[in-house]
């Protein structure tokens, strides 16, 4: 099932990756999605427990899998068997939690040996709700963690923010690739 | 005998190294390197005594007597030598590295080295083995003919036989709002000849973007908003929340953005609440965007596909960080130019080459980020002490493209429109 060719969208809970996967996969996600009854419930009400799955087919033969990993904590172990190969890492943060920042450096440290294979980009939601921290402030961030990756601001229901994250991600692995 | 200090980390064993001749951003390069890339399985010491490796850059000035005497006083240590140009060395049990170093084999090397002094504690490694970068170690380290293949491929000789893509369609795939008036029609310059070199210049420091910059420099200093006063037209730059206020419309900024003005603009602070009066005594719509949307916008206009005078296009330039595209007026290209340069500094001309699109593309990009601060000409010859690594795909290209294609064409079956402006 677990193709090399797929992306991963990881963040913490409400960041909008079961959203920004439905907003470019060619069929409505398969989420399984579930009561929140804890901590998790202040932020949304339904979140993902195992995985979120979508496809874009290319051709005939060629598809990419997009998998959402669970953004609780506690289900870490499915990102060790989700970041297997694949094209890279789209982060997505919202900058509404409490301290986004230390979301984003948990999320890379815990998918560093990852990114170092492949490749990141990483999209901040919810800007219009709280603007800061901006992305300046992510960007230092990332230089201290002697990391690189396009930060982008981003609404995860918008194909166009989504689509050019992934195509961030897609230069950054080959900034040759031609339209 | 052969020292060969470890110390216990969690549960693996560590190897300790000591550096000749590295400074402190090498040494930190190098802590990082060991942490990473080597997983903490080798760490730096300070003392020569407590470590069983030891990595000499043999570059460093005055270097030579240094490391002869380490030598006397550590004869059978495992030496790593690092060196740009040099390939033979006095030193025993020494071992070349090119500079710029390749993770890979240099995690390698250091593999076989500890591999070899732990297995050995306490008997001599064979001189044949280890002398002089001879044996098996040599096909591990950067040769100088790899240095020479890779270099040829990115000279001009090697590309000049491909002609340049038709690059309207990367334009019209990502949405750009009427290209010319962001990056100019012009075609491209021959940069060899000095009369056509002058044409890629522009100086904002006479224009409307100059002025602008200024300004924001001075919000951002003071925390302030200040109003900036240019040909008689007022724009407001609030430096606590990085916006840009105005009563004027596109239509009468943009062709002010290609005039040059002797005249000095004026810069005063001023309260958010007057600036709020002042633009609605007018009874105009007030404009207010982002800071970083307003610069960017001004500078493309200013530039119209060209670079600030005194801009070296053969100099590396640096991108520190990615311009917020997702709500910035994308121009063609964008995404490839800053993911290449982003990636490693690099020579304007040499982007031209390598993504083999119009310079007034490059050109316009870089005016724009350079505007806002986030790239400009890299200081330093060498910026990195390490080889930047490729990103790995295993897949095959084919597959990255149709990716792409599918992200750039349909929109639930319409033509996609990145970055409209909005």
């Amino acid at each position: 099932m677990m193709s090399s060719l797929k992306i991963v969208f990881s963040g913490p809970v409400g960041a909008g990756k079961t959203t920004a996967i439905g907003a470019i996969s060619d069929a409505a996600p398969v989420s399984t999605n579930e009561q929140a009854s804890d901590m998790t419930r202040q932020r949304k009400s339904e979140t993902t427990v195992a995985l979120d799955y979508g496809v874009m087919q290319l051709d005939s033969e060629e598809k990419i899998h997009l998998y959402g990993t669970p953004g609780q904590e506690r289900f870490n172990f499915m990102w060790d068997i989700l970041a297997n190969g694949g094209i890279g890492l789209v982060l997505l943060l919202d900058n509404t939690r409490k301290d986004p920042l230390t979301d984003m450096a948990f999320f890379i440290d815990s998918f560093r040996d990852y990114i170092s294979q492949t490749a990141l980009a990483i999209g901040v939601t919810q800007t219009d709700l709280k603007a800061m921290p901006r992305l300046d402030i992510y960007n230092t961030k990332l230089r201290e963690m002697k990391m690189s990756a396009a930060v982008f601001e981003v609404d995860a229901r918008e194909r166009n923010d989504v689509s050019l994250l992934v195509q961030s991600l897609l230069f950054t692995i080959d900034p040759g690739l031609e339209y | 005998m052969i020292f060969n200090k470890t110390v216990k980390s969690k549960n693996a064993r560590q190897t300790l190294i000591s550096f000749i001749g590295l400074d402190n951003r090498s040494t930190k390069a190098f802590e990082l390197f060991f942490k990473i890339s080597c997983h903490d399985k080798y760490a730096h010491v300070e003392k020569h005594e407590e470590a069983s490796i030891t990595i000499v850059d043999i570059d460093a000035y005055n270097i030579g007597k240094q490391v002869k005497e380490f030598c006397q006083s550590f004869s059978e240590r495992q030496l790593i030598v690092l060196s740009t140009h040099q390939s033979e060395f006095e030193f025993p049990n020494s071992h070349l590295v090119r500079k710029p170093i390749k993770h890979v084999e240099l995690s390698k090397l250091l593999d076989v080295i500890d591999k070899k002094t732990h297995k050995n504690v306490g008997a001599q490694i064979s001189s044949d083995v280890s002398r002089n970068n001879h044996g098996k170690e040599k096909s591990e380290i950067n040769t100088i003919k790899e240095v020479k293949e890779k270099a040829v491929k990115r000279t001009p000789a090697a590309i000049e036989n491909k002609k340049y893509r038709d690059t309207a369609q990367a334009a019209q795939l990502i949405g750009v709002v009427d290209e010319k008036l962001f990056v100019g029609s012009h075609p491209d310059m021959d940069l060899e000849k000095p009369r056509d070199v002058l044409k890629i210049f522009y100086s904002p420091k006479n224009m409307f973007q100059g002025a602008l910059q200024k300004g924001w420099d001075l919000a951002k200093q003071n925390r302030e908003t200040v109003e900036v006063k240019f040909l008689e037209h007022a724009v407001y730059l609030d430096g606590v929340n990085h916006l840009a206020m105005t009563e004027l419309s596109d239509s009468v900024l943009r062709p002010m953005c290609l005039l040059e003005s002797k005249d000095t603009p004026t810069f005063s602070s001023i309260d958010n609440k007057t600036v709020k009066e002042r633009l609605q005594a007018h009874g105009r719509a007030v404009r207010s965007c982002t800071i970083e949307s307003f610069i960017w916008k001004i500078s493309l206009w200013s530039s119209r596909g060209r670079i600030p005078d005194n801009t070296d296009i053969y100099k590396p330039v640096f991108l520190s960080e990615w311009p917020n595209l997702t709500r910035l007026q994308q121009t063609p290209h964008a995404l490839r130019i800053a993911a290449l340069i982003a990636h490693e500094p690099i020579a304007l001309c040499d982007v031209i080459k390598e993504l083999k699109i119009p310079q007034r593309y490059v050109f316009g990009f870089y005016s724009a980020v350079n505007a806002l601060g986030i790239a400009g000409v890299s200081r330093r010859t060498v910026d990195s002490l390490f080889e930047v690594q490729q990103k790995r795909f295993m897949g095959e290209r084919s597959v990255l493209r149709k990716l792409l294609g599918r992200l750039t064409h349909t929109v639930g079956g319409e033509s996609s429109s990145h970055a409209v402006a909005r």
